[in-house]
């Protein structure tokens, strides 16, 4: 005890990590009523070479004047020179996101978090379970996959919004939904509209589509992203199934100002989602209250 | 033989004084002073204002190592540089009691452990802390969570009231340079002044005989268990959210960012200040979802963390029984209460115990 | 450029006043903005359009309500400034107590008033509100920090902290531990605490902080002496329309 105080205070002052780098936006999309992609690139050249991450992490983005907000990356780390952010626009920091244009400047820190345990997953079938805007921490998932697709088995993509108009990376999706190398089932809350109907396998829940999933749940690890409500459903349908609860991780959003374990905002329990998360075993769900 | 023990000297109390005086002469000295009827951490200019015996402040000395509004940066609009022009300053913080150099080594583990913030170790490199030994009132309880008596290695002069003189115990190389300059002060230990500063332990131990004590062992554990308990709900009735608990705490070290424009949007200010979980919109996310919903849940969260919290990250209790929040709470709520109801007794059956309890109260 | 109006109903006008004393800030908007209708600080005034309209007082008589309305048809952001605007203020603390013709042959006997008036009410009871300074008057702080934001384009953010938090963090003793009646625990903070300082309790001239514990608040006054029906009036002083409807006893647990 005392050696380690001693050994905190004798430290060098380090690299301040509240400070964050700049980025310039390069290109936004809109994917779905206030649903928009933006495509970064660190301006500094040594940051945008060194920048690294794990699918599932998240970084600080500082939305100018308005102030910071957490964001999961939605890009795969395979993929460099620049990374995405799917942001929904919802609170009185996101608005002013979505006002800004290609060619503005950001600044971002990060990255922060746990990300998925992709290095665990390697030599194992992945189920990868998203709901709504979840789709966006776990697109950097499926395409970090992709890009190494020999080091996995067999990868299974299951995704349900409310309609077709909140489908998030539509064309991206259709593409993939005609690959072999991954099996794409797709279901909506509501079937009306023609472009509905093509669009979903199956009108219903997420947890509608777990039983046609057809893995050996031992040798598969489960990636779980989407509103909160839902987790609860799903976790019970996958231990139904068969899938152990080791294997099943859950990405949780909480409220956040520094994501590095100093501001207190986001604690789940006795664990913090900022440097303990985002992504959590199912056990935990368990045991930390308030998780779901 | 010559008696001689290099990590300790004798202050005799006559000479209390000029050590005060060398003190402020060699950086800001910051010390317990008077504020009506209360005591508080102030920086002093007369050494005569200081107060050497109190019993608790109403805030910790944190508010010298993280004030509760800080600027973080100050950033332009135009090309997104993020400066700060914050610069520690020397400064020697004098009678601290025990528990609240325990809370000072709980914040050094939570600032500086993972994730290092540069700011608060530039701080904590240019202070110097000097305790002072006390005698508790009603509302302490550091000898249940194990604060009674200064350890570990984040203070730099600790003195123990030994009767005529103070034993002054040194924790640093930086309490050593001090001894060093005040030098003509101190005179070296006897064998009677070791004799007295053991006894004085015995002494600080015995005032807590007939004083209610929480029993804190497996305490983590309890409070999981015990996480459906109506002893939350009860105790939270009462809760007016007002955060001062958290406020007073020497462990409490949650805040809220937000970027603060001038009149032309050219240059922002990133401000920082102190927050509590008992607020609501502490675990309010954009959208409109509470996190912690209802009263029950944020009063319960702040024992959690302090118990459960604080031991998974820190390996620490985040409590060090200081009594703070039981002494300025308005509502007169008291953590050792509370935990000893939540362990029961084998007395009563707890659920009876508990109706008494809120019948006493109505009346 | 930026017009800018700051308009008062029925109120004291301390909050324009007080307006007027942010004298730094103001000096560096003028060039800035243009403060195109502000009657108590200019001669000339032109009620056109706004970008920001600011609007102090309560709406008590058929002229508030016209004003309102045309204030808010020619801005784009309405904002109530002061306790009266926000929640009725201080002359609508009785509002549930007596009808308006009690109140009208109280004050004004049989003389026939040649204007509609009727019980006073906040803003938001006629016109769409797009934020809330409460505070009697209100902070120059708050004030200066919501235009530099709206200037801005970003949203002010105003976290419903009770004044406690501000008290306790500029280590003043706490007031009802001594007694004293204070409101502290159920209003709104961003006043800096200045009464709780010098020794006088918190009316709660701000209002509701969030989800205030009334019944809580309410047992400790009657420990300290106050009668229940003190009580309540303490707390109906300043909260308006935003405290009507108390029920007491209920458990107020729900936060959300």
């Amino acid at each position: 005890m005392k050696k380690s105080l001693e050994k905190l205070l004798n430290k060098p002052l380090p690299v301040d990590p509240f400070k964050p780098q700049r980025a310039v936006i390069t290109d936004i999309e809109e994917l779905a009523p206030d649903h928009k992609k933006f495509t970064f690139s660190f301006l500094d050249e040594g940051v945008a070479k060194s920048w690294d991450y794990i699918p599932g992490q998240f970084v600080m983005l500082t939305v100018p004047k308005a102030g910071e907000i957490p964001i999961s990356i939605c890009s795969s780390p395979t993929r460099k020179g620049f990374f995405e952010l799917t942001v929904r626009k919802v609170g009185r920091k996101t608005k002013v996101l979505h006002q800004l244009k290609p060619g503005d400047v950001v600044a971002v820190r990060g990255p922060y978090g746990n990300g998925f345990p992709v290095g665990i997953m390697e030599n194992h079938n992945v189920l990868i379970i998203a709901g709504g805007l979840g789709m966006a921490p776990l697109r950097s998932l499926v395409w970090y996959i992709l890009d190494r697709r020999n080091r996995f088995k067999e990868i299974y993509l299951l995704y349900g919004t409310r309609s077709y108009e909140f489908v998030l990376y539509k064309e991206e999706l259709r593409r993939l939904k005609e690959r072999e190398d991954i099996k794409c089932l797709f279901c909506l809350d509501r079937v009306e509209t023609p472009e509905d109907r093509e669009w979903a396998d199956i009108e219903g829940l997420l947890t509608e589509l777990i039983p046609q999933v057809k893995l050996k749940p031992s040798e598969t690890y489960v990636a779980v992203c989407g509103p909160p409500v839902a987790y609860k459903f799903i976790g019970k349908e996958l231990l139904k199934n068969g899938y152990p609860e080791s294997q099943i991780f859950v990405s949780l959003e909480r409220k956040m100002e520094c994501g590095i374990g100093k501001c207190g905002h986001c604690q789940i329990g006795y664990k913090f989602a900022c440097v303990d998360g985002p992504i959590f075993p199912l056990w935990d769900t368990k045991n930390l209250p308030e998780m779901l | 033989m010559e008696f001689h023990i290099e990590r300790a000297k004798v202050l005799p109390k006559s000479n209390l004084w000029s050590f005060l005086e060398g003190l402020k002469k060699i950086s800001p000295l910051i010390a317990p002073v008077k504020r009506g009827n209360k005591t508080v951490f102030s920086e002093v200019n007369d050494i005569s204002d200081i107060i050497i015996n109190y019993t608790r402040t109403i805030l910790p000395p944190k508010k010298f190592l993280v004030p509760y509004r800080r600027v973080r940066f100050t950033y332009s609009t135009d090309n997104l540089s993020f400066s700060s022009n914050f610069k520690a300053r020397d400064q020697i913080i004098f009678g601290i009691h025990s528990c609240d150099l325990h809370g000072i080594s709980i914040l050094d583990s939570v600032y500086l452990k993972e994730n290092p913030d540069p700011r608060y170790l530039e701080v904590r490199k240019k202070t110097v802390l000097i305790g002072i030994s006390c005698m508790p009132d009603d509302y302490c309880f550091c000898l249940s969570t194990g604060t009674a008596f200064p350890d570990g290695a984040n203070w730099d002069l600790f003195l123990t009231d030994i009767g005529a003189d103070y034993f002054v115990s040194i924790g640093s190389p930086k309490g050593d340079e001090l001894i060093i300059e005040l030098k003509r002060l101190f005179r070296d230990i006897e064998r009677e002044d070791l004799e007295l500063y053991k006894r004085s332990t015995r002494k600080k131990k015995e005032a807590f005989k007939n004083k209610k004590l929480p029993d804190l062992e497996r305490i983590s554990q309890l409070i999981e268990l015990e996480y459906e308990s109506p002893v939350w709900d009860e105790e939270a009735k009462r809760c007016l959210s007002c955060g001062t608990c958290t406020n007073v705490c020497p462990t409490c070290f949650c805040y809220t960012s937000i970027d603060v424009p001038d009149f032309e949007g050219k240059t922002v200010k990133r401000v920082e200040f102190t927050t509590s979980c008992q607020y609501p919109y502490y675990s309010l996310v954009a959208g409109g979802h509470y996190f912690k919903p209802t009263r029950t849940a944020r009063f319960r969260h702040r024992y959690y963390h302090k118990f459960v919290g604080y031991p998974y990250q820190i390996e620490k209790l985040g409590c060090v029984g200081c009594g703070r929040c039981s002494a300025e709470c308005p509502a007169k709520i008291s953590m050792v209460e509370t935990l000893i109801r939540l362990r029961g007794t084998d007395e009563k059956e707890p659920g009876k115990a508990a109706e008494q309890t809120s019948a006493g109260r109505s009346l | 450029m930026v017009r800018i109006g700051i308009m008062g109903l029925t109120g004291c006008s301390g909050c324009q006043c007080e307006i007027l004393n942010c004298e730094d800030a103001i000096g560096k908007l003028i060039g800035k903005v243009e403060f195109a209708y502000f009657p108590l600080a200019q001669d000339v005034n032109d009620f056109s359009e706004f970008d920001i309209l600011f609007v102090e007082g309560s709406v008590s008589t058929n002229l508030d309500r016209e004003k309102l309305i045309e204030g808010r048809k020619r801005s784009k952001l309405l904002v109530a400034v002061g306790t009266c605007a926000c929640y009725g203020g201080v002359q609508s603390q009785r509002n549930d107590e007596a009808s308006l013709d009690e109140m009208l042959k109280a004050v004004y006997g049989d003389t026939k008033l040649d204007l509609e008036v009727f019980k006073p009410m906040p803003l938001s009871d006629v016109v769409d509100v797009d934020y809330e300074l409460p505070g009697c008057p209100l902070d120059k702080r708050q004030f200066v920090y919501t235009v530099a934001s709206l200037l801005n384009g970003v949203e002010p953010f105003f976290p419903k902290i009770p004044v406690c938090h501000e008290c306790k963090l500029s280590e003043t003793d706490c007031l009802l531990l001594k007694g004293i009646p204070c409101q502290g625990p159920v209003s709104f903070s961003g006043c800096g605490a200045p009464c709780t300082a010098s020794g006088v309790g918190c009316q709660g001239c701000r209002g509701n902080c969030d989800f205030p514990n009334f019944d809580e608040i309410l047992s400790i006054y009657q420990d300290i002496g106050l009668s229940f029906d003190d009580s309540v009036k303490f707390l109906k002083v300043f909260r308006g329309k935003t405290i009507s409807g108390l029920k007491v006893g209920s458990s107020n647990e729900k936060g959300a």
